[in-house]
């Protein structure tokens, strides 16, 4: 794991450096009066050195292991799974208000029953509905919370 | 005398009606989340977190205290039938607790572990009461220089219980304070870091961060993880411990009470450090540590007692001082904000109703835990064979409507898959989630403090090591931060990691 360390000190590093200057766009202040940017900018400096810390220990544990002769291989960050569900939840926040709580639901883990977990067709059907139709009748009716009806009117 | 009184309405308030109802509500419904696999406590709670928002505040910590040990005591369900941790703390409930399953003792298994909560957090409540009284004085001496020291060194102790290094923890710590500066100024009123996204302008939402980070991450990391998991077999028929698990042990009951209730109260410590603590003085005092390993009850009875009264106990700081000292109380203070309670050291006396009656629904809920669990452990044992591919959906599902209805804006919703993806990636790259709630719900009261103690001294960094109890604190934590760099300490964190891992 330690050679992700690097690229995620410079990630750090970045957001740190990006605060810093974020925080000059606001009044600094003086210790004795302190506006709005001071507080960013002193937690972008901390952060800033954190950052450096780590990389500093993910690049001594790289040299360790390039003598240990360590092959860590290609691998990928993320899986398919996680992918499908991620695109799963954007689609259903973009869908939602448009089309309405039901279809989106529908919609959204139809796929997701189908494509992460390889349902067959039928039961991909029948789950969805029941799934968006028994959400519909607990939060919206019996619970009250006023879900998006869309342009459909459903 | 006057903290007995203070008890007597700690009564008052959690045997109302609707608050009994909601400290019932949130044990069944912590149980059942936290008994599905993959959910521990900390998801547990996030999930359900927007339920509770259109209550009272009282009502609605009793009931999420509620679905907090609720959902611990799932996770011990989990632990000593699947081998499964649900999160860190019930680790230890593994090595012992499966063992005796195996043996086909998981009945007193887990009724021990019940009853164990159950003494633990009696005799819990009776420390608080007696700490109570001095603990409200001490905080009134609170001002802003102290509260700072104090952040300072609770962010400290955190961040050196991360997985991984102290200095990733502290990292996020000050990640996660940057994300709480995103919004208006408190001050000035001036926007900050809202790069004119208008919802920004009150800051990042608590709760959609939470049930990102811990929900939707939680099931990414999930959703990868091939293959099921074996439930034992095994008949249920008896619950209660033999007259000899029974002597052996009570006292592991007491001491992991005592163990438990001391850590607890040490901000940063808190319920995890209470069950290694209590599992290896257990291991070193018993006149058989043969047995340990191969199902010893005392193993399991000490650190299950020591987690429940050292979560309760790490309730005392939280609602005494306003200080998180875990991730769960961590998200109660985010949802004492949301409803607009002030944490900080005045609350004790300003809100009496919360700290005294969610305390003493926290000693009912374990007695609901016991009354309910005994009879129920075999729905729970069916529920855990529910594959986690039917119950992707429902979570899913569940978060995106908890989420949404708690403001009606989309913006929350893409806010909590944001961080679900975040949460997810620091699963993956061993950065700790809890130091950046920590970071994002303290930063708010961390920088109003730090400024306004600029203030009083005119801009001297001095104040903080003038005034006697800030100059304890800011210099504990100094000391905290230069232990993380001994390597020794670096060795024993990897100790324990490992010990726990086996």
């Amino acid at each position: 794991m330690r050679e992700d360390d690097r690229a995620c000190s410079l990630i750090l590093l970045g957001i740190a450096l990006a605060a810093c200057l974020g925080a000059f766009q606001y009044e600094v202040g003086t210790f004795n009066n302190p506006g709005p940017g001071l507080f960013p900018l002193v937690l972008g400096a901390v952060l800033g050195v954190l950052s450096l810390m780590i990389l500093a220990g993910g690049v001594m544990a790289k040299r360790a292991a390039v003598q240990g002769a360590q092959a860590t291989g290609g691998r990928s960050i993320y899986s398919k799974e996680a992918l499908y569900v991620v695109l799963a939840l954007i689609g259903f926040g973009f869908l939602l208000v448009p089309l309405g709580f039901i279809v989106t639901t529908f919609a959204v883990f139809a796929a997701m029953l189908r494509f992460v977990t390889g349902q067959k067709w039928a039961v991909v059907v029948i789950g969805a509905l029941v799934l968006a139709l028994g959400a519909y009748v607990v939060f919206d009716m019996l619970l009250g919370v006023p879900l998006p009806r869309g342009v459909l009117g459903i | 005398m006057e903290t007995l009184n203070l008890v007597v309405y700690g009564f008052q308030v959690a045997l109302a009606a609707h608050n009994v109802f909601a400290c019932f509500v949130g044990v069944l419904l912590g149980t059942l989340v936290g008994v599905l696999p993959g959910l521990g406590p900390v998801a547990t709670i996030s999930i359900l977190l927007p339920i509770t928002l259109s209550m009272e505040p009282v009502t609605a910590i009793i009931m999420l205290a509620g679905i907090y040990y609720g959902a611990q005591y799932g996770g011990s369900i989990t632990s000593i039938l699947l081998n499964v941790p649900g999160e860190a703390t019930t680790v230890v409930t593994c090595i012992e607790g499966h063992k005796m399953a195996l043996a086909g003792r998981a009945g007193p298994a887990l009724g021990i572990s019940a009853i164990g909560s159950f003494i633990g957090g009696t005799l819990c409540l009776v420390g608080i009461m007696f700490l109570a009284a001095p603990l409200a004085k001490f905080a009134l001496r609170f001002g802003p220089p102290e509260y700072s020291a104090l952040i300072f060194l609770a962010i400290t102790l955190i961040t050196g219980l991360a997985v991984g290094s102290p200095v990733k923890g502290l990292a996020m710590a000050v990640l996660g304070m940057m994300a709480g500066t995103i919004g208006m100024d408190v001050a000035t009123g001036e926007p900050r870091f809202t790069f004119g996204i208008h919802p920004l302008f009150d800051g990042l939402g608590l709760v959609p961060v939470i049930m990102g980070l811990f929900g939707i991450g939680e099931i990414l990391t999930n959703v990868e993880q091939k293959g099921g998991t074996e439930v034992i077999k095994t008949k249920f028929s008896n619950v209660w411990p033999t007259m000899q698990d029974w002597v052996a042990s009570r006292m592991a009951i007491l001491r992991g009470t005592v163990v438990g209730f001391l850590l607890g109260l040490i901000p940063g410590g808190g319920a995890l450090i209470a069950t290694f603590a209590s599992y290896s003085l257990e291991k070193k005092i018993s006149r058989h540590p043969e047995r340990f390993g191969h199902g010893a009850i005392e193993g399991l009875a000490g650190p299950e007692t020591a987690n429940n009264s050292g979560s309760q106990a790490s309730f005392v700081p939280m609602l005494s001082l306003g200080l998180p000292s875990n991730v769960v109380t961590a998200i109660l203070i985010g949802a004492l904000i949301i409803h607009g309670v002030e944490p900080g050291p005045l609350m004790m006396t300003t809100n009496p109703d919360i700290f005294w009656g969610v305390l003493v629904s926290m000693y009912l809920g374990n007695v609901m835990l016991l009354i309910l669990n005994l009879p129920l452990i075999a729905v729970w044992v069916q529920i855990l064979r529910i594959p986690y591919k039917f119950l992707l959906p429902l979570i899913m599902l569940f978060c995106l409507v908890g989420v949404y209805s708690t403001n009606f804006s989309i913006f929350d919703v893409f806010v909590m898959i944001f961080f679900g993806i975040i949460g997810y990636l620091m699963n993956k790259f061993q950065y700790e989630p809890a130091p950046f709630i920590m970071g994002l719900v303290l930063c708010p009261i961390f920088e109003n403090a730090f400024r306004q103690s600029l203030s009083l001294s005119d801009g001297s960094f001095w104040i903080f090591f003038s005034r006697p109890i800030s100059a304890v604190l800011v210099i504990g934590g100094i000391l905290i931060l230069a232990g993380y760099m001994l390597p020794s300490f670096r060795r024993k964190v990897k100790v324990v990691q490992e010990n726990a891992c086996d």
